[in-house]
Formats: structure tokens, sequence, C-alpha cells
């Protein structure tokens, strides 16, 4: 199967049509399994994204968000509000990257490089269709600068314009996520864009 | 009016995001209107935005059905969950039904003793006070027991009176109430106070 461009891809659940979350949840928690799938499905894409921004590499995020999406599972009787599914999954998967990211531990035996598409040295920053030599350096060199830039700035910044900027998640999912006011979340990437303009002030 | 340079860049950031206010909005556009500092503000942060969209665009190599099938595979190796959960929001029924009955013991407890101690000071029953500490709420995932006595006091009991003769020591000596609540099934007497 063809690799499947990421490009910040809205998350489905912003079609009016789809099952909301809320709903999969309490299905899921009813007994069917098959709700669960939906949910992986719908938000697989911004978890693995967010998880390789965290820690770098493709094998890493497919084993953190495995693990968070398992966690998730088996924790989702817990979970109060259950609309607020995927700033809750965020949450876990962001902590586990974290924690991962501190505590670099020895890779899970788990067979997850099955999962990456043949071309094993595909560039993450190269962009989706675009097969322009030139835009594809300038992109690689892009996204080497953000990612430098990313890491000068403090956790919190960090995360607010990873999901709200680059991952385009809705404000109150982030808040979610990062288990404060969706004031504070406006206040956190409004505080990294400074940064930001600051360190990328000579590519912007 | 927005005063300062830091509220106007605030502003502006919410602007692009689409989540300021009507009334701010509107106080902004003016500003923006007449002022070119502004306007460049926004400019410098809309081209800022452009670039992080442009240069986050992630490509991985990742095979998202097929990761989506190893999930769901492993999902099935989980037990199902069982309707009920969500009845009582964040918590199962049953924590709340102990927690009642611990409660309610509590109560019980509390309303024994208070019966048995004199109502006012006389000759022969002094006045009596009673300290009730605790318990401590605490959540419990298991099975526990609660249990209730009340007799006489531990200086009673050192001097020899049967339990046959228990409500004549309650009737004219200090009582003493026992509650005890537990994680573990009943084993016998457990006299701690609380």
């Amino acid at each position: 199967m063809e690799p499947v461009s990421d490009q910040s891809e809205p998350i489905s659940h912003s079609n009016p049509n789809a099952v909301a979350d809320g709903v999969l949840v309490r299905r899921t928690l009813a007994g069917e399994k098959r709700a669960f799938d939906e949910l992986v499905l719908r938000y697989q894409r911004p978890a693995i994204a967010v998880a390789y921004r965290l820690l770098g590499k493709s094998d890493d995020a497919l084993e953190i968000v495995q693990e968070a999406l398992l966690k998730s599972y088996r924790s989702l009787g817990t979970l109060q509000k259950p609309e607020a599914f995927a700033g809750w999954l965020m949450r876990i998967v962001s902590n586990l990257s974290l924690n991962f990211r501190r505590g670099r531990k020895t890779r899970s035996s788990l067979p997850l490089n099955d999962l990456l598409d043949s071309a094993g040295e595909h560039d993450p920053q190269a962009g989706g269709d675009s097969v322009d030599p030139e835009r594809v350096a300038e992109g690689r060199e892009l996204g080497a600068r953000l990612k430098l830039a990313l890491d000068e700035l403090p956790e919190k910044q960090r995360m607010a314009i990873m999901l709200f900027t680059m991952e385009q998640l809705p404000q109150k999912q982030v808040a979610e996520a990062m288990e404060c006011s969706v004031e504070a979340v406006k206040w956190h990437v409004f505080q990294g864009r400074k940064k930001l303009k600051e360190l990328l002030k000579d590519v912007v | 009016m927005l005063p300062d340079r830091d509220q106007l860049e605030y502003a502006i950031s919410q602007y692009l995001d689409g989540t300021l206010s009507v009334m701010d909005r509107r106080v902004l556009e003016e500003r923006l209107a007449a002022d070119a500092e502004a306007r460049l503000m926004l400019e410098d942060y809309r081209r800022l935005d452009e670039r992080v969209i442009a240069g986050s665009r992630l490509n991985l190599p990742i095979n998202y059905d097929r990761f989506a099938a190893h999930v769901s595979a492993q999902i099935d190796n989980e037990p199902a969950h069982v309707a009920g959960p969500l009845a009582m929001p964040g918590m199962a029924m049953g924590v709340w039904v102990r927690r009642f009955a611990i409660a309610a013991g509590v109560v019980m407890a509390v309303g024994i003793g208070m019966h048995f101690i004199p109502q006012g000071p006389t000759a022969s029953h002094p006045a009596g006070s009673m300290v009730v500490i605790g318990p401590a709420v605490e959540t419990n995932s298991g099975g526990g027991t609660i249990s209730i006595s009340y007799g006489p006091t531990d200086a009673l009991r050192e001097r020899g009176v049967a339990m046959s003769l228990v409500d004549d020591a309650i009737a004219s000596h200090s009582p003493r109430v026992v509650i005890s609540a537990s994680d573990q099934p009943a084993s016998g007497a457990d006299d701690r106070l609380y």
C-alpha cells in the first residue's frame, strides 16, 4: 500500500455525518469492540504525528501510539466525558511519548517495522505529492529548523503549537489533552508563536 | 482600544485562529485599518503560521490500514467492556454502594452512641462526651465489611462484666461504641475505636 500523506489532515470527526466520539465510546463500553476500531481509524494519524514530532522516529511513534490506544481501551470506563475522547487520547500519547523520550527505553520486540511501508528511507519532511527537488530540499530544511525551534520552546508551548497549529485539533481538544483551559491554550499558542517568530526570523 | 503591544499581539494571534470574540475582532479590525505597524505584525504572524504548517507536513512511511488492523487484533485479545460504567460517570456503581454502606454504618453508629449518652447531667449519669474521628474517605475496589457493636468500656471488661450484663453496664456506666470497617472479610471482634 502506498504511504498516505499526513498533511495535517483534518480529523474525520469534523464530518457532520460522522458518529460522534461520545457515541462510539459508549458503544465500546457496551461491549462493541468494533466501535473502538472507528476511534482508532479516526485518531491514529494525529496521534502518530504527535508521537513522531516528540520522538523523531516512526517506529518509536508507532510503538507509543499502539500502547496509548490499548491503554485508552482498557481505561475507557474511567473517561468521565466520552465526547472528550480525542483530547484524552492525545494526552495519553503525549505523556507516553515524553516518558519514552526521557527514559529512551529499549525498543520493544513487537514487529512494528512491518507497519512501515517498504520505502524505509522515505523522507518524512519531504512533503506529500511534491516531486520538485528544490521544494523537497526546502521542505526538509524548513522542517529541520522548525524541529530545532520547537525543541527550544517550553513544553506547554510546544504541545499547544503542535496540537493546535500543526495538527489542527480544535482548541477544546487541545485543552483536554493539556489538562488546562481553552484560554490557557490560546495563551500558550501565542507565547509559542512569539518565540517561534524570533527563532525562525531568518526563514519567515 | 487595544492599549499596548503585547495585547495587540495577543489579539492578532487569536484573530488568526478565529477565536477572537466578535467585539474584540471589531476593535482589532479598526486598529488594523488605522495602524500600519499592526498590519505588519498581522502579516508577520500569518507568514509564520504558513511556514510552521509547511515545515510540519509529514509524509510518514506508515501503512495506516495495517496499523489499524494490528491494533484491532490486539483489542480483540482484550476482554470486552461490560455495560454500565457510564451510568455514574467516572465511578463504578459498586464503589458508590460501598461508600453509601460505610456512610450509613457511621450514621447508625453515631446514632446508637448518641442514644446511650446521658442527655443531661444527673448525679448518677454525669455528662459525657463522645468524640468521633474519621473515617477518612477512601476508595475501595474490593469487598468489605462493617461491624458495629456497643458494650462496656475496657475498665468494665477488666472487672469481668459479662456480655450478658452488657445492657446493665451500658445503662449505668459510660458506654463504648465500636465501629470497625475493613476491606477484609470479617474475622472476629475488631477493637479499633473511631
